[in-house]
């Protein structure tokens, strides 16, 4: 018997193992990236609004009491609603680090989001007015006046080209501080979808305020304790530390995210812990929304990145697709000096065949050239 | 990091990243959450690349830091069992495994075995590896991978027979037609 169990236990480790799909550690680089831009500074703020808010949802929404994810529901519940209401309606100002471990090794190198780091974030809010201000490293990376909020622009040089003259700041679809964590808050569940943030959004894709699936809130002697599940599957545990008034006085938070890569399938990991102090502000917050002038909409950028790609990127000509070949596989290697990781992936590159070019229409693309340059991989 | 050993560590990562990666998923049960601990692992592997190099046994050391990983893995799940909040839907992505079915009480069964436990059999059946070899991997005595590996071996055997015995009952119940 035993040995038969012996023999069954081997074959099924290796037909188990057999149809894994090992994937290569492939890059998620857009959804970091984008993450970093606009969602960073915000995110040490909302991911604990947004723990909360779930379990309000729940709360608000189950007709048979609190939740069974709630512990010392009646405590715990009274701690969240007053900390919700004072983070969506006070003044206050809050002043965190969050330092980035296990970073996301597949990025390419100098990218910014392949090495371990440390973000200062510094963010002013005034919930009655709707306005506030997140600097990171002392640089401004949002501001909200009124609801409507604007981040700086970036882009590259191509596409400005076909964005006016002078633009500097890029206006949000969506407000950065306060709407999701109030929506979730107060249980307004129409159009309340935590799983399926925008990419971008103040809670980021990735992060562990979006999309969380699972929430246990436990009150503590000095606040409470928010255990919760990130997409993809990871999981973050937030200490919420409060004051004798109930409002938040200070945040320490360990979370462990995956990162995927919706392109490929990949996901990647990263573990961070962040650090915020909660102070309340007596003067209004200081901010004025940029000249008209100097801000594009999400609509315009979209426009101008067509326009600045239509035809590849300069220098280039357009590539049929019936002439888009897989090559032999191409290695690349990364390396990540902070992180001390270097990473190899073999993936397969779309190649263009020499185009063929009718006298007077210059020269077609060469053999060999990667299809789209703009977003392959750069080998190091 | 010299260009050699560089390139040494790249080689190394190219030949054992997917034998980890199957590893990792027998100790923990997660294709993603293997990924992850191979991820680390490796990271952990270059930081004393040169040494265990040296030492010529980088794939030991790399397995040796696996399992310490996928045993801290379980610690945290236990610390933090986490209750999915089914209303708002999951985006995760499906088990790749669901659709092999076969042998899945054998599986639950080693699922279900404590961490350790668990380790010591894949290392012995899956890596392959001697009672010798699996004592250093997981830096206990070979009278601690055995008695492991007896109290595993029987606790499957217990459970599978128990689940057979259910099963075989169940086959022989009375047709109902309704």
């Amino acid at each position: 018997m035993t040995e038969q169990i012996e023999r069954e236990l081997t074959e099924m480790f290796h037909e188990r193992a057999a149809h894994l799909d090992v994937l290569p550690p492939l890059p998620a680089a857009r959804a970091r990236r984008a993450r970093l831009q606009t969602a960073l500074a915000m995110a040490s703020v909302v991911s604990v609004l947004a723990a909360g808010g779930v379990v309000g949802v729940r709360l608000a929404a189950s007709p048979a009491g609190p939740s069974a994810a709630l512990a010392g529901s009646g405590s715990a519940r009274e701690a969240l609603e007053r900390v919700a209401e004072h983070m969506l309606t006070g003044r206050w100002h809050v002043s965190g680090t969050e330092r980035v471990y296990e970073p996301n090794t597949a990025d390419p190198p100098g990218s910014g989001s392949d090495k371990p780091m440390s973000f200062t974030v510094d963010v002013d809010y005034d919930g009655q007015s709707k306005t506030g201000v997140a600097r990171q490293n002392g640089e401004i990376t949002a501001i909200q006046v009124g609801g409507v909020a604007y981040v700086p622009l970036h882009a590259q040089p191509d596409v400005l080209a076909y964005l006016p003259k002078g633009a500097r700041w890029q206006r949000t679809p969506f407000p950065m501080f306060g709407q999701d964590a109030a929506a979730l808050v107060t249980g307004a569940s129409a159009g309340v979808s935590t799983t399926s943030g925008p990419s971008g959004s103040p809670l980021g894709p990735g992060t562990s305020g979006n999309g969380l699936r699972g929430a246990t809130v436990r009150r503590t002697s000095t606040g409470f304790r928010i255990d919760a599940a990130a997409p993809f599957g990871g999981s973050s545990r937030t200490d919420v530390k409060l004051r004798a008034d109930g409002t938040i006085s200070s945040v320490h938070g360990e979370s462990h995210v995956r990162i995927p890569n919706a392109a490929n399938s990949g996901v990647t990991n990263e573990t961070a812990i962040m650090d915020a102090t909660f102070t309340p502000l007596t003067a209004p917050v200081d901010v004025a929304a940029p000249s008209p002038s100097t801000v594009v909409t999400d609509k315009q950028l979209g426009v101008a990145f067509q326009k600045a790609f239509k035809n590849g990127p300069p220098g280039s000509r357009p590539c049929p697709p019936s002439v888009m070949t897989p090559s032999p596989t191409m290695t690349e290697h990364r390396t990540t000096n902070g992180g001390s990781v270097t990473m190899t992936q073999t993936m397969p590159m779309l190649t263009c065949r020499l185009v063929p070019v009718a006298p007077g229409q210059g020269q077609g693309q060469e053999q060999g050239t990667p299809a789209n340059p703009g977003t392959s991989p750069s080998p190091h | 990091m010299s260009p050699q050993d560089e390139a040494a560590f790249r080689d190394f990562v190219a030949a054992a990243r997917p034998r980890l990666v199957r590893t990792a998923y027998l100790l923990c049960g997660d294709s993603h959450e293997a990924h992850d601990l191979v991820q680390v692992t490796l990271m952990r592997v270059h930081r004393r690349w040169r040494s265990i190099e040296r030492a010529d046994q980088p794939q030991a050391y790399a397995r040796q830091v696996l399992v310490n990983l996928a045993a801290s893995f379980w610690r945290r799940r236990l610390r933090a069992p986490l209750v999915a909040l089914t209303a708002l839907g999951e985006r995760g992505e499906p088990d790749p495994t669901v659709a092999f079915a076969d042998r899945a009480e054998l599986w639950d069964a080693v699922m279900a075995l404590p961490p350790r436990t668990r380790a010591v059999l894949v290392l012995r059946y899956f890596e392959d590896l001697s009672e010798a070899d699996t004592a250093k991997a997981l830096q206990c005595s070979v009278g601690s991978v055995k008695s492991q590996a007896s109290r595993g071996i029987a606790r499957l055997r217990s459970v599978l027979t128990e689940q057979r015995e259910i099963n075989s009952e169940w086959h022989q119940l009375p047709e109902v037609v309704s």
